[in-house]
């Protein structure tokens, strides 16, 4: 059994999204440079990951939100950046938590004109996109088909 | 702030959102986190080692597959902590620590028998459908803020 | 140095169990390394399609679709390792069919075993053992027809068995040989 030590602790990684038309992945790489005092940032092909002290972490995200919020999107990582246990250089693939990032990358425009739309202020719909069952055939209607048929 | 349990715990959509309305979202990523800076014995890639599954006992019992158990060491806690929850509940490819559909069966019953607030709803498939996902959890959450329940 | 059995790994649970240490280590030792085939979201999606089997862990998906990746060439390997949670009837299922679909439609060896939190490397040296012999000795080992005397063994976690064949003179009316 191998004794395992670990690196970074104490830090926060996080990871940040880009889905605009105003703003590629370098361009906010080099913002977030400019603002980034201390913490550890890497470019991705789908924006950055940040590491460093949580409240370091915390404060930067908080600057790069504001360059552009309703495209910018934020989320916590487990592993510090190029970690080889989740690299796709070393494991030969992507790891399957990238696969889910595929999947809901394509939903980020809803959620960007939803953000929007909650910016422009105004009334804002009261029912959420329900999972909930479709209703059934109405009888009287069933029997009515029943009857064109017979 | 309250607690928001996110399910699926490895979306980028739901942490997010909670992180960008003033809560804090409680996903997959912190339990790996936690493994990840805690010394110990070397277990990759998750650092989750043979004795997760022995304490996910706690959740699941000794029948059920080790993967469900090993998950549920990482899911049990941090559903203990959650005050509320928004779940997406056809959330169709989530993978990795969202990966195992009986896990995620066994998640959402414990949440559901917890007793927090809970929000239930869709991934949107439209802009309409957009606005009302962001409008739904924003309600939600301030909701929480303001010590109402959904 | 001869170069390391290159085995894809397709696998739900090992990660959660804390036994993927066990299966590099297992590897390791036989001179194999482990490797995860690299495919897309699309893929996923196609191979969910076309596969047929409509299982609702996405990670069985992700298996079934890198079993297709080996299969259509996409991906190369030496071999195949399969492992899956025991007692998962879902997994138990892909298991089987993808131990079945992967030889049926290609030369890659397949070993396949279901674990538990208690699996340990010395579990899985023999099949892994099995898995890079196969790979390395295939010219060798690779018949499509019976000749001469053929030895086939089975070194199971219990008991190992061994089917001899010897190639024999037949009374058949076409004339055909069959072994004995």
């Amino acid at each position: 059994m191998t004794e395992y030590v670990p690196g970074y602790v104490g830090t926060v990684t996080k990871y940040v999204f880009v889905e605009s038309p105003h703003m590629t992945p370098g361009e906010l790489a080099l913002r977030a440079y400019e603002v980034s005092f201390g913490v550890l940032i890497k470019e991705t092909c789908f924006g950055l990951q940040v590491t460093g002290e949580p409240e370091a972490v915390d404060s930067l995200i908080a600057e790069i939100r504001s360059f552009d919020p309703n495209h910018i999107f934020i989320k916590d990582r487990g592993f510090p950046p190029g970690d080889p246990r989740r690299c796709r250089a070393n494991l030969g693939g992507a790891r399957p938590g990238y696969l889910g990032h595929e999947r809901e990358f394509r939903l980020l425009h809803y959620i960007t004109h939803g953000l929007k739309a909650l910016e422009q202020g105004g009334e804002m719909p009261e029912t959420a996109p329900s999972p909930g069952k479709k209703p059934g055939l109405d009888i009287r209607r069933l029997q009515e088909l029943i009857d064109e048929e017979s | 702030m309250a607690k928001v349990f996110i399910y699926p715990a490895t979306s980028l959509i739901l942490s997010d959102l909670v992180a960008r309305f003033g809560h804090k979202p409680l996903g997959a990523a912190l339990g790996i986190r936690e493994r990840i800076q805690t010394a110990g014995i070397d277990s990759p890639p998750l650092q989750i080692t043979p004795e997760e599954p022995k304490r996910g006992l706690k959740y699941a019992a000794v029948e059920v597959p080790s993967g469900v158990r090993g998950r549920m060491a990482i899911y049990g806690p941090l559903i203990e902590e959650a005050e509320a929850a928004v779940i997406v509940t056809e959330a169709d490819l989530a993978f990795g620590c969202m990966g195992c559909a009986r896990t995620d069966e066994l998640i959402l019953f414990s949440l559901r028998q917890s007793g927090i607030p809970i929000l239930e709803l869709k991934y949107p498939t439209n802009d309409e459908e957009g606005v009302q996902f962001v409008a739904a959890i924003k309600k939600f959450l301030d909701n929480l803020s303001n010590g109402g329940e959904a | 140095m001869s170069r390391k059995v290159r085995i894809a790994q397709l696998s739900c649970g090992p990660e959660y169990s804390g036994v993927q240490k066990e299966i590099y280590d297992a590897a390791e030792s036989v001179g194999a390394e482990v490797f995860f085939p690299d495919i897309m979201l699309a893929d996923v999606e196609r191979a969910v399609e076309g596969f047929g089997l409509d299982v609702r862990s996405a990670d069985l998906k992700l298996m079934i679709a890198r079993g297709m990746a080996l299969v259509d060439g996409k991906v190369d390997a030496d071999g195949v390792f399969i492992g899956t949670c025991f007692r998962c009837a879902e997994a138990a299922i892909v298991r089987n069919e993808l131990r079945r679909y992967i030889p049926e439609h290609s030369k890659l060896p397949v070993v396949s075993y279901s674990f538990t939190e208690r699996t340990t490397a010395g579990t899985l040296l023999t099949r892994m053992e099995a898995l890079t012999t196969i790979a390395r000795r295939r010219a060798l080992l690779a018949r499509e027809e019976q000749s001469g005397i053929t030895m086939g063994v089975d070194s199971g976690s219990s008991t190992t068995k061994a089917v001899v064949m010897k190639i024999t003179r037949s009374s058949a009316p076409d004339g055909t040989r069959r072994p004995r």
